[in-house]
């Protein structure tokens, strides 16, 4: 059994959180706490494998927590918490930088429809979490092989897809704000997220993206330097008119939005001018996208296992020999300015 | 010869096991004016055909429990559906075996996966009549 301990400052959230596992059959509520403080004085004492915490409590609060928690005991960490944003320093995604993994919105409605449509959720991510070691990375048992980074004869690119889960803001916002500048084309991006936490995803990454960030449009041109993400539970394709649309259509491999359905419908655009980097992730989403864009003839990056917070869905990819590039994050922004910046001659 | 292709509301059945190619060929077949009904394996597959005969059948090779040689074979071997061209198609090579195993099987032809998904709409274009 995988033992949690909930931290927030609402009794009724505490009790709601631990009826949604008490069905999951595979996560126990080690202990409950009100405020960070309490939840420190527990940690030592009951080593949970996972963390659930509130962001806003009285005393010691979620920001605060979670900082002293990755210093001094790390810990997985799930922030639960409301879509409200009070301005724009407060946002969810600031826990990621202090070292949460990942963020699951607090459950709202009764506490039945809350067991109902979150539970198995709300199970799923922290089994994911509990399988994460924080901070440090495990070394790479046997080196997957990567090609050599050529760019010769590579058709340049016309479109970058971008397909990430879990770890996969903070490896975002490393591959952003490590870019020079704009790209010289479109970039679409695919990031799991529960709940509808896009806009939050969108104001965190913005100030450190040289590029804007928007939801996309239905039938609007992708238009080159822009980053577009899906709406919330749609897929986010290119149709054959080089159009964007979201689409309804039914979860590919779990997944809505999924990273596979972008990829394929971009190759199936774009052909050998796209470029693809399969991120983070639990699970396989992406890794047949990205197959698709290597047999379109594109081009093909995938994250290193050393720099992953869950090596699942890049080394589906690997498996299926679909990616060229086998790359730590922080060289990702590299091979995209090198690839997908166009420097226009005078 | 795919850019000619117009649906004009005629039915295709596609079978696939995989989530991410039924959603990619449905979403091009829609938009040629098809009407798309989708199957995830062979059984699956005849079964919906009993309710409403399509004017062609696209389908992966491999599936489980039922094949795409093996949906192919039992369509030709029912008189009302035997009348039904079938494309069987595969990520593989279309000089493979494979392309002689669907001939075998019954199919109008066989064609290769690919991204842009011409050579299947270019097999369908001829299987239509």
């Amino acid at each position: 059994m995988i033992r949690v301990l909930l931290v927030d400052d609402s009794p009724t959230t505490l009790t709601v959180l631990s009826r949604m596992l008490a069905q999951s059959g595979e996560v126990v509520v080690a202990g409950t706490a009100r405020d960070g403080e309490e939840a420190l004085r527990l940690v030592p004492e009951l080593r949970p494998d996972v963390i659930c915490t509130d962001l806003e409590m009285p005393g010691m609060d979620g920001y605060a927590l979670i900082d002293t928690v990755m210093r001094t005991m790390p810990c997985p960490i799930l922030v639960v918490s409301s879509y409200v944003q009070q301005d724009q320093t407060d946002n969810i995604f600031r826990a990621l930088e202090l070292g949460a993994i990942d963020v699951f919105p607090k459950p709202r409605g009764g506490i039945t429809e809350a067991e109902l449509t979150g539970g198995p959720e709300l199970a799923r991510k922290i089994r994911v979490l509990s399988g994460v070691v924080p901070l440090t990375r495990r070394t790479l048992a046997d080196p997957l092989a990567a090609t050599t980074d050529t760019d010769a004869g590579r058709t340049p690119p016309r479109i970058v897809g971008i397909g990430a889960s879990v770890g996969g803001p903070q490896a975002l916002r490393t591959i952003l704000s490590g870019l020079p500048g704009p790209l010289t084309t479109p970039v679409l991006c695919v990031q799991h997220i529960s709940g509808d936490f896009y806009r939050s995803l969108i104001d965190w990454l913005q100030p450190v993206c040289p590029m804007p960030i928007r939801i996309a449009t239905d039938g609007e041109t992708p238009m080159p330097g822009v980053v577009y993400l899906p709406r919330s539970d749609r897929h986010l394709l290119v149709d054959d008119g080089g159009r964007l649309a979201s689409s309804l259509d039914p979860p590919v491999d779990g997944h809505r939005p999924s990273v596979s359905a972008t990829f394929a419908s971009a190759a199936q655009y774009y052909g050998a001018a796209t470029l693809g980097v399969l991120l983070t992730g639990m699970g396989r989403d992406g890794a047949d996208g990205l197959l698709a864009i290597a047999r379109a003839g594109g081009t093909t990056v995938a994250q290193d296992e050393q720099t992953s917070v869950v090596f699942g869905m890049a080394r589906e990819a690997t498996r299926l020999g679909a990616a060229q590039h086998l790359l730590p994050v922080e060289r990702i922004a590299d091979l995209l300015a090198r690839r997908a910046i166009v420097r226009r001659g005078r | 010869l795919s850019s000619v292709l117009q649906g004009n509301g005629r039915v295709i059945l596609i079978a696939d096991d995989s989530g991410l190619q039924r959603l990619v060929l449905s979403r091009r077949l829609q938009r040629l004016g098809f009407t798309v009904v989708t199957a995830t394996e062979g059984g699956d597959a005849l079964e919906r055909m009993a309710a409403q005969p399509p004017d062609a059948v696209i389908t992966d090779m491999q599936m489980e429990p039922v094949g795409g040689l093996e949906l192919c074979r039992r369509l030709k071997a029912d008189p009302r559906l035997a009348h039904i061209p079938v494309i069987i198609t595969s990520v593989s090579d279309p000089r493979s075996e494979n392309a002689a195993l669907a001939h075998d099987a019954g199919a109008a032809d066989y064609a290769v996966r690919t991204a842009d998904l011409e050579p299947v709409l270019v097999a369908l274009s001829r299987a239509l009549p």
